[in-house]
C-alpha cells in the first residue's frame, strides 16, 4: 500500500504526505512505468489496499495460528496431548469396533497420527439403533484415550483451532466466505504487483532503511515498506495459493462440465492418476484383514518412502471391500501416494504406482503444500509464522499511513471516512489481536467435557472482537483505542501460559522433558508476544499528540 | 489521489476488473482446458495449466482495466478478451 506521494511536491521542499519528510533527490531515477500508468497504478493501489485491507489483515493473523493447526489441537485439548509412545491402528480399532460393531458395508475410515497430528480418527456406521450418526472418534495414540468431537468432523472438544482455521478463509459465513477470501487474495496480488512496480526505483532504499527511533510516524512507514519487501516473496506465493485453493472449485466447475462431461469421477482421476477399482457390496460376510496387514501389503516401492496418512475400507465386512490406503511423501511438494486393495486378500487393485504426481495432482499438491508450509523442516512452518505475522503489519500500518498521509491541518476537516477507517483499523486490528489469547484463556479455564465449551469459545473470540470494536469508536480516540487494546492482548497473553499450567499442570518445563513440543511452544510463544505488545502500547502512549491531533493529553 | 479520477471511470475500471476480470478469469481456464487438449495435449496437462495460470490472469486483466483510457474502455478491453475467449472456447469444443 502506498503511503507517500512525492510527484505532487516541488522538488526542493518535503514531499506531500512523505511520512518522513525527506525531500526527494533531485534527479528522478528512471521509473518502471510512465507518468500516467505510475499515476492510475498508484491510485488501483491505494484504494485496493484500503477496500480489502482488514480482510486481508484477518486472513495473515488468523492463517499465522491455522499453520498451528494439529499443534494448537494438542494445546486445547489435553486429552490429545501425547509422548512418543504411539499404539497401532489396530490397538486403536479394536476395542472400538468391539463396542460400537460396524454396519455391514460402511465405510471405515482410520486417519493416522503424522508429524503435528497426535491422534487417530476413526469414522464408520454403526449397527447399534440409537445411533444418529456415525461413530466419530478421536483417539490419542499414546493413551488410547478415545473420545467423540463436539461437532461432527471437527477435531477434539474444543473449537479453538478448528475457529482460527475457518477464520483464516471466512469459512464461518461458509462458501461465499470461501470466495470472498478468493476474491481478496486476487486482489492482493494486484496490490502487490502494482505496490511493486509504483516502488521500483525506491527498493534499494527501502531495503535498508528503517528507523525506530525516528518519530512514530516515520517508524511506522520504515516498518511497512521493509516489512513489505523482506516477505515480498512470501506474499506473493501466498496470493497465488490462496487464491488458487479458496477459487479452484468455481474455477473447474465448467472445466467438469464443458472438458469432463460432468463427470467428477473422471476429474479425480485426472487429478490423482489413480482410478477406483469397483468395490459394489455384494452382500456376502467376510473376514477383513487386520490393518497391520493392510499397511504392508502397500506397493513395495512404498517401504521407507511412504508414510500413511489414513485407510479407508469401502464395505466394511464384505467379500468385495476395497481399502484404499493414502500416503505422504515427507519434503516432496508434488507425489500424494494412493493404493487400492483387496481388504480380504491384500491384493493390490491399483496404485499411483511410482507415486508421480500428474500434471494436474502436481499443481494442486505444490499449491497445497506450499500454501500449508509443508516443505522443508519445522523451521520453514516457523518462517511462514513469522513472515505471516509480519505481513499482517504490513497491513494494518498501511491503513494507518493511510489515514496518516492524508491528515488535513485542522482536524475538524477529516473526513468521515478517514475517521471511521481509522477507528475500524484499531478496532479490527488491535482487537483480534486481543481477542485471540482471550479465546485461548476462555479454552484453558472451562472443563472440556462442558457441552457448551464451543459456545463460550465462540463468544470469547468473535462477542470480544466485536466489543473491542465498538470500544474503538466510542473511545475517545483511535490512538488511546489501539494502546489499551494492545496492552491488553500482552496482559491476556501473559496468563494464558498460567491458565494452561494451572488448569493442566502442563507448565513449559513439564511439557519439554516429555516431548510435548506443540503445548511447549504454544505457551513459550504468548510470552514471548507479551513484551512485544505491550511495548508497542508503551511506545504509543509516548507518542499519541503526534499522531492524533484530537487525541487527549496523554 | 494522484489521477483525476471521474465517477463513471472509477466505476468503470472497477465493475471492469472485478466482473470482467472474474468472467475473463473462468473463461481463460475453460479455453485453455479445452483448446489445449484440441491441439494435442493430454487434458490433465491443459487443466492443470488453467488451474496455474487463470489466478495471474485475472490480475493481469485487473492491471489492464486499470490502465485503459476510460471505463468504456477498460470494459471494450476486457469485456473484448473474454468474448474472444467464449469464441474459442465453443470453437475448440464443438470442432
Amino acid at each position: 500500500m502506498d503511503t507517500t506521494d512525492r510527484t505532487k511536491a516541488p522538488p526542493a521542499a518535503p514531499a506531500e504526505g512523505d511520512p518522513s519528510g525527506a525531500a526527494p533527490p533531485a534527479k528522478t531515477k528512471k521509473k518502471l512505468v510512465g507518468p500516467r500508468a505510475f499515476k492510475l497504478l498508484w491510485d488501483a493501489h491505494s484504494v485496493t489496499g484500503i477496500v480489502i485491507g482488514l480482510g486481508l489483515f484477518v486472513i495473515f493473523f488468523a492463517g499465522a495460528f491455522a499453520l498451528y493447526r494439529g499443534e494448537l489441537h494438542a494445546w486445547a485439548d489435553p486429552a490429545l496431548r501425547t509422548t512418543e509412545v504411539r499404539l497401532s491402528a489396530d490397538a486403536v480399532t479394536t476395542p472400538l469396533l468391539a463396542e460400537h460393531p460396524p454396519a455391514q458395508g460402511t465405510d471405515l475410515q482410520v486417519t493416522y497420527p503424522i508429524r503435528e497430528r497426535t491422534y487417530y480418527f476413526v469414522r464408520y456406521e454403526t449397527i447399534e439403533a440409537d445411533s444418529t450418526r456415525p461413530v466419530q472418534a478421536y483417539v490419542n495414540a499414546s493413551t488410547g484415550a478415545s473420545f467423540t468431537p463436539a461437532v461432527p468432523n471437527h477435531v477434539g472438544r474444543s473449537m479453538l483451532s478448528e475457529m482460527l482455521y475457518d477464520l483464516h478463509f471466512f469459512g464461518q459465513a461458509g462458501m461465499w466466505g470461501e470466495i470472498l477470501s478468493g476474491l481478496a487474495a486476487v486482489f492482493f496480488l494486484f496490490a502487490v504487483v502494482s505496490g511493486l512496480l509504483i516502488h521500483w526505483r525506491k527498493l534499494p532504499k527501502d531495503w535498508h532503511t528503517f528507523r525506530p527511533r525516528a518519530r512514530l510516524r516515520t517508524a511506522l512507514a520504515d516498518a511497512h515498506n521493509v516489512l513489505g519487501l523482506i516477505g515480498l516473496p512470501f506474499t506473493v506465493m501466498y496470493a497465488i495459493t490462496g487464491a488458487f485453493l479458496a477459487l479452484l472449485v468455481i474455477l473447474l466447475a465448467p472445466t467438469v462440465l464443458v472438458v469432463f462431461d460432468g463427470d467428477t469421477e473422471a476429474l479425480e482421476a485426472t487429478l490423482s492418476g489413480f482410478e477406483m477399482p469397483p468395490h459394489e457390496p455384494t452382500g456376502a460376510a467376510a473376514q477383513m484383514l487386520s490393518f497391520e496387514d493392510i499397511e504392508e501389503a502397500v506397493p513395495a516401492s512404498w517401504d521407507g518412502v511412504v508414510e500413511m496418512t489414513s485407510i479407508i475400507v469401502h464395505g466394511w465386512g464384505d467379500e468385495a471391500a476395497v481399502a484404499v490406503v493414502y500416503g505422504d511423501v515427507e519434503h516432496s511438494l508434488t507425489q500424494s501416494p494412493r493404493a487400492a486393495l483387496s481388504a480380504t486378500t491384500g491384493e493390490v487393485l491399483a496404485a499411483n504406482d511410482p507415486p508421480t504426481a500428474t500434471a494436474l495432482g502436481g499443481t494442486t499438491a505444490v499449491m497445497t503444500n506450499l500454501h500449508y508450509a509443508r516443505l522443508g523442516s519445522p523451521l520453514a512452518k516457523v518462517l511462514f509464522f513469522l513472515l505471516a505475522l509480519a505481513t499482517s503489519a504490513v497491513i494494518l500500518t498501511g491503513n494507518v499511513l493511510w489515514v496518516l498521509v492524508r491528515r488535513p491541518k485542522d482536524p475538524r476537516a477529516t473526513p468521515w471516512l478517514h475517521r471511521v477507517l481509522a477507528r475500524l483499523t484499531v478496532g479490527v486490528g488491535c482487537g483480534l489481536v486481543a481477542a485471540v489469547p482471550l479465546l485461548f484463556l476462555t479454552t484453558a479455564a472451562l472443563p472440556m467435557d462442558l457441552p457448551s465449551l464451543r459456545i463460550w469459545e465462540h463468544v470469547a473470540l468473535f462477542g470480544g472482537w466485536a466489543v473491542l470494536i465498538a470500544a474503538a469508536f466510542f473511545g475517545p480516540s483511535p490512538v488511546w483505542a489501539a494502546r489499551w487494546q494492545l496492552a491488553l492482548a500482552g496482559a491476556l497473553s501473559l496468563i494464558v501460559p498460567l491458565a494452561n499450567g494451572l488448569g493442566t499442570g502442563a507448565w513449559p518445563w513439564v511439557t519439554a522433558p516429555l516431548g510435548q513440543w506443540a503445548v511447549f511452544w504454544v505457551d513459550v510463544g504468548f510470552l514471548l508476544s507479551a513484551p512485544i505488545l505491550l511495548w508497542i502500547a508503551w511506545r504509543l502512549s509516548g507518542e499519541a499528540h503526534t499522531l492524533d491531533r484530537n487525541a487527549p493529553p496523554v | 489521489m494522484k489521477h483525476d479520477w471521474t465517477t463513471g471511470e472509477a466505476y468503470g475500471k472497477g465493475t471492469a476488473a472485478v466482473l470482467g476480470g472474474f468472467a475473463a478469469f473462468i473463461l481463460f481456464g475453460l479455453m485453455l482446458g479445452t483448446a489445449l487438449p484440441a491441439l494435442g495435449l493430454p487434458i490433465g496437462v491443459a487443466v492443470a495449466l488453467s488451474a496455474g495460470l487463470s489466478i495471474p490472469v485475472w490480475t493481469l486483466f485487473i492491471g489492464w482495466a486499470v490502465l485503459a483510457p476510460s471505463g468504456r474502455g477498460a470494459w471494450f478491453r476486457v469485456g473484448g478478451t473474454t468474448l474472444v475467449l467464449g469464441v474459442i472456447t465453443v470453437l475448440a469444443y464443438f470442432l
